[in-house]
């Protein structure tokens, strides 16, 4: 159905367009928010709350864009705002732990590993999602978005709201910066 | 050796070509729609659930607190103040003055005296 016709059914109040909303893009959502946030119970969450987030602000979408690249942007939002969060948390604890009223055991996670990754790359997979955590926010989400997600230059551009050449030149950076700390792990 | 180091990071780098999309657990739209109404509170309960916070409650308790503090010690300043006003020479000149103003008023025009 064109993406259009449902933002304008999803406008009036049609539950029956949202349903299909979720239903054909919720793959696209979960797996952006999985490369970047590299926890599936999270993912799960934070695929809700966009939705959530579609579903109440629905009204603010002007149809300037393309109606997934605007969820593309919700999800990285959410993510990102996630992974702040988490951060905030981890430094609270570690002050906590200095005044020693924090006795919970930390837990680290394991490597992550997708699932759409083949097995015999899974090892290699893992290696490099936890030296894409160690990336700066920008290069993250445009290496996410163009080598987990597939997008296009132009496309990773128009969900950042940047130029062709930032995307090129970000990834750029990204990919020697990855090689780098792959290399300093060995 | 450096070059099998730069191969296997140029594989790693490859690794993931390929991959496909993931997917959620199913019924994903159910759960939507469960948050969707749980979040779909009214107003009051919303409003509920944020005063019966600890943060809030105690904190509005202080700010009352300080309150009442402020207005205590101003009272006590203006009781103060009007001890000294009443006492100084001054005041007793403006008494009388009003006292003569309130001799001349209508009413003992009126009632005066033959």
């Amino acid at each position: 159905m064109d993406e259009r016709l449902l933002v304008e059914r999803l406008k009036e109040g049609d539950e029956s367009a949202f349903r299909i909303i979720v239903d054909t893009w919720q793959n696209m959502v979960y797996n952006t928010v999985l490369g970047i946030v590299q926890q599936a119970e999270d993912a799960e969450d934070i695929t809700q709350d966009v939705f959530v987030q579609v579903y109440q602000s629905i009204h603010s979408f002007k149809g300037d864009a393309k109606f997934s690249t605007w969820l593309y942007r919700i999800a990285v939002t959410k993510s990102l705002d996630h992974e702040r969060k988490k951060k905030r948390k981890k430094r609270f604890g570690f002050i906590r732990s200095l005044f020693g009223e924090d006795n919970e055991v930390v837990i680290h996670p394991p490597d992550f590993n997708h699932p759409g990754v083949a097995l015999d790359k899974k090892e290699k997979a893992a290696a490099l999602f936890h030296a894409i955590n160690l990336l700066p926010e920008n290069q993250r989400i445009a290496f996410v978005l163009n080598k987990v997600e597939g997008l296009s230059y132009q496309e990773v551009s128009d969900v950042m709201e940047t130029s062709v050449s930032s995307v090129e030149s970000l990834l750029h950076r990204a990919k020697s910066n990855l090689r780098k700390h792959l290399e300093e792990e060995k | 050796m450096s070059e099998q180091k730069h191969r296997d990071t140029e594989e790693i780098m490859d690794s993931l070509d390929g991959i496909r999309r993931a997917t959620p657990a199913p019924f994903l739209y159910t759960r939507v729609k469960a948050r969707l109404q749980k979040e779909g509170r009214t107003i009051w309960e919303q409003l509920g659930s944020f005063v019966a916070r600890p943060v809030v409650t105690v904190s509005t308790l202080i700010l009352v607190l300080i309150f009442n503090a402020v207005i205590v010690l101003n009272k006590e300043k203006s009781v103060e103040s009007s001890r000294i006003a009443i006492t100084s020479p001054q005041d007793n000149n403006s008494y009388d003055e009003t006292s003569l103003l309130a001799a001349t008023t209508s009413y003992d025009y009126v009632n005066a005296e033959p």
